[in-house]
């Protein structure tokens, strides 16, 4: 905190350090410019002595050491006592904060998962703080309905070589400014044909349609995918409410292939149960570990077969 | 002649910040020339130093990016001046206080990605009548500058390279 400053409050000393600011910046001199006031002359006094700055040096290097000496200035007196956590937290409801300020978080389980299948969470942390590309599925209307943001992260690793440069996926959903992990896949290059798209959903449904399970869903015609999707359940009983995520798919979910049943999958299903029996699926697909585990094995990656029934991708929206 | 196209070189988080926190009004101050140096050599025009050339500015902000430059004069000025604008629409009524501590959070914090430049691409004739011309002492040049202070979304088109 700066000394000349100590006998201000907090609305006067951000006002001050604002109008040193101003009085540094160029100025289009559209209107009258007022004069540097002796208080703001001795903030910017303080400023260099601190920088140890000659007052004639106007070099960019200096001057980058000013703005950056009055920024953080500014910002200690406007956010000092201030709870940064609900700063962030509204930002991240406006859909206005970046990235990288997101925590990450990881449903129970899903690191050791993440490492049975050689993916290091640094990696899915960068991936979320510094995406290639991400998408957010959950559609507006339901969103306005209180339903938790549901996030595909992509970011490509292993440069130039094609043999095993793989994209990460990773599927989050947001609740303040926590990103929560539910899932992460890797999908290689040479497994997985991928048109020209840095779309993360088009990249899950190319993975999807190599790796993917055939389902049903309450006798629906079989897909390997399903995206926000109202199912009403009433003929079946008992009511959902009070289901679990496993009894949901144990009751509406039927595998197309009967050999799949009890074999390890990834079971990514993101639901939110509603009034009137529906269940709202974000959400759905069933990814064939056997056959995934098998082509990673091929770059190398040596996954653990006591995890693999772990289910790591459900949750509740 | 007046060119039809005016040229400004922002950054992202700028645009960002007036997209969400100024109703999507843009204040820009914009140069008739992309690039002076491609003017013929007694051009009036040419007349302009690199700080004021919209190109020179993206290439010194795209430098300052790419290699992470603390030190960066421009990157420095622009997040000294979010910060100061910010407690000035505040003080102004324009802001909350909530949201003048937003955009000091986001600022402070950025990460070099949102200091990237963008060339603004503005059609001169629907913003004629509120441009206003830079005095000569103010501008870095003999080239004519102008401020335009409420540049709204439609107004104007985004390239980045």
């Amino acid at each position: 905190m700066l000394k000349v400053l100590r006998n201000h409050n907090r609305d006067e000393s951000q006002r001050l350090i604002s109008a040193v600011i101003q009085s540094l910046l160029p100025d289009p001199g559209i209107e009258p410019t007022p004069e540097r006031t002796e208080e703001q002359q001795q903030v910017l006094q303080e400023v260099l002595d601190s920088l140890r700055i000659k007052n004639d040096d106007k070099s960019g290097r200096s001057q980058a050491q000013i703005f950056d000496y009055l920024s953080n200035e500014l910002q200690s007196y406007a956010l000092k006592g201030k709870d940064v956590q609900s700063i962030k937290a509204r930002l991240a409801e406006k859909h206005s904060l970046p990235n990288h300020l997101f925590e990450v978080a990881f449903i129970d389980g899903e690191t050791e998962a993440l490492r049975s299948r050689g993916i290091d969470t640094r990696q899915v942390i960068e991936t979320i703080h510094s995406p290639d590309t991400f998408e957010q599925l959950i559609p507006e209307a339901a969103l306005a309905r209180g339903v938790d943001p549901v996030f595909i992260f992509a970011k490509r690793y292993g440069g130039r070589n094609e043999a095993h440069a793989y994209i990460l996926l990773v599927r989050t959903f947001q609740q303040g400014a926590v990103q929560t992990v539910t899932v992460a896949h890797a999908v290689y290059l040479s497994d997985v044909p991928i048109a020209n798209t840095d779309r993360p959903l088009d990249i899950l449904r190319a993975f999807i349609d190599v790796y993917g399970l055939e389902f049903s869903l309450l006798g629906l015609p079989s897909t390997n995918f399903v995206q926000h999707q109202m199912i009403s359940t009433l003929r079946h009983q008992p009511p959902p409410f009070g289901w679990n995520s496993f009894e949901i798919i144990r009751e509406l979910f039927a595998f197309s292939s009967p050999a799949y049943e009890g074999r390890p999958t990834d079971h990514v299903l993101s639901y939110r149960v509603g009034e009137l029996g529906t269940i709202e699926i974000s959400v759905a697909y069933f990814i064939n570990l056997t056959k995934y585990f098998a082509d990673l094995q091929k770059h190398g990656v040596k996954a653990k077969a006591h995890l693999y029934h772990n289910d790591t991708g459900i949750s509740k929206l | 002649m007046a060119s039809t196209i005016l040229y400004s070189t922002n950054t992202y988080l700028k645009l960002y910040i007036q997209e969400r926190f100024r109703h999507d009004l843009h204040y820009v101050w914009c140069s008739e020339h992309f690039d002076v140096n491609a003017l013929p050599k007694y051009a009036s025009g040419r007349n302009v130093p690199a700080s004021s050339n919209p190109i020179d500015v993206f290439r010194e902000i795209k430098r300052d990016v790419e290699s992470q430059d603390q030190h960066s004069a421009r990157i420095n000025g622009q997040k000294a001046s979010l910060n100061s604008l910010a407690v000035k629409w505040e003080a102004a009524g324009d802001i909350t206080t909530d949201e003048k501590d937003e955009i000091i959070y986001i600022v402070n914090n950025a990460s070099f990605h949102q200091w990237r430049p963008l060339m603004y691409v503005i059609p001169r004739a629907p913003v004629a009548a509120r441009m206003k011309l830079v005095p000569p002492h103010s501008r870095a040049g003999l080239s004519e500058e102008y401020i335009i202070e409420d540049l709204k979304r439609p107004e104007f088109d985004i390239i980045e390279f």
